[in-house]
């Protein structure tokens, strides 16, 4: 047998090893073989044993640790199942506590953005009742000029009067409104970019 | 020799040729396969161990062409060596006082 033979066998003995563990120690042996040199191989080889010997102890030693680890394992986990007993009297009513406290947070939330839609469109509720009597007084000042024309000239001034109220409501609002739909759409786009980065940077790190 | 070294006494054997001075597998095998009589194939599981429990660590330099792996020590493992050193010292004293001769212990 020769060095190679020898790691070669060495390698087929520690099948049982995860793959770095294995590598590591065939490494380890192949240096030890450089170390001593060339001339020395025969000599290593009958020092070291028969590459199964070796890979015994190996395979002994991972075992044992390997073994030592589950068992401490182990140890931990009826520990833990007794301390979350022990402490659900004080965990059941906190995570309940939390929850409630979650879902008013929530029904605050909803009702401040109903309010913020209904304080939006009020203005919006008033023009479109400005503009519609505008609309029915021209509508009565087309009849009334057939019948008695100083009547409809006061619908007619009426009428006139109105649409202009509509119009000064529709320039002064129409800028905020529109400031104000972009803000929340805006912040649904936020929050929405918010909720779906945990799940970006779990891809990623996959 | 009749006498070899326990597992332990193999861990703290290791510590202490690499306290002050990190060595590859070949010189750590050639230096205490002299005193401790135990065979060559033995230190690889023991080097392993130390590793795993993060008393020993390793680096990689390349002399001569090939690669040699230094194994040095760790904080964690020269406080395991001071440890050793200190139990070491009892136990000695010990089988001493036993093998050697010297007082025995009269039971009180």
């Amino acid at each position: 047998m020769n060095r190679s033979e020898y790691l070669v066998e060495l390698t087929l003995c520690l099948k049982g090893l995860p793959d770095d563990e294995r590598q590591s120690a065939v490494n380890y042996y192949a240096e030890y073989f450089d170390e001593a040199g060339k001339g020395n191989e025969q000599a290593v080889i009958s020092e070291l044993g028969a590459p199964s010997e070796v890979a015994a102890r190996i395979l002994e030693d991972a075992d044992l640790r390997e073994r030592r680890e589950r068992r401490e394992r182990r140890a931990m986990r009826p520990g833990i199942i007794l301390l979350w007993i022990f402490a659900s009297p004080i965990l059941i009513p906190l995570f309940a506590a939390g929850f409630v406290v979650f879902i008013s947070l929530m029904c605050v939330l909803f009702v401040l953005i109903v309010c913020a839609a209904i304080l939006l469109f009020v203005p919006w509720l008033v023009f479109v009742v400005f503009a519609a009597c505008a609309i029915f007084l021209a509508f009565c000042t087309v009849q009334l000029v057939f019948m008695h024309v100083p009547t409809a000239c006061f619908f007619g001034g009426a009428a006139a009067a109105m649409l202009g109220l509509a119009l000064i409501i529709y320039g002064a609002f129409r800028r905020p409104f529109a400031t104000a739909l972009r803000f929340i759409g805006s912040m649904f786009g936020k929050a929405a970019q918010l909720m779906a980065k945990p799940f970006y940077r779990r891809r990623n790190k996959r | 020799m009749a006498f070899s070294a326990s597992a332990a006494l193999l861990d703290a054997c290791v510590l202490a040729l690499l306290d002050g001075e990190d060595m590859y597998g070949y010189l750590l095998t050639q230096n205490i396969q002299k005193s401790a009589g135990v065979s060559e194939s033995t230190l690889y599981p023991v080097l392993r161990r130390l590793q795993k429990d993060n008393c020993l660590d390793t680096y990689d330099m390349a002399c001569q062409g090939r690669n040699r792996r230094y194994y040095t020590l760790t904080e964690r493992g020269a406080r395991q060596l001071a440890k050793f050193r200190l139990e070491w010292e009892e136990f000695r004293k010990n089988i001493d006082q036993l093998l050697l001769g010297g007082q025995k212990n009269e039971p009180k």
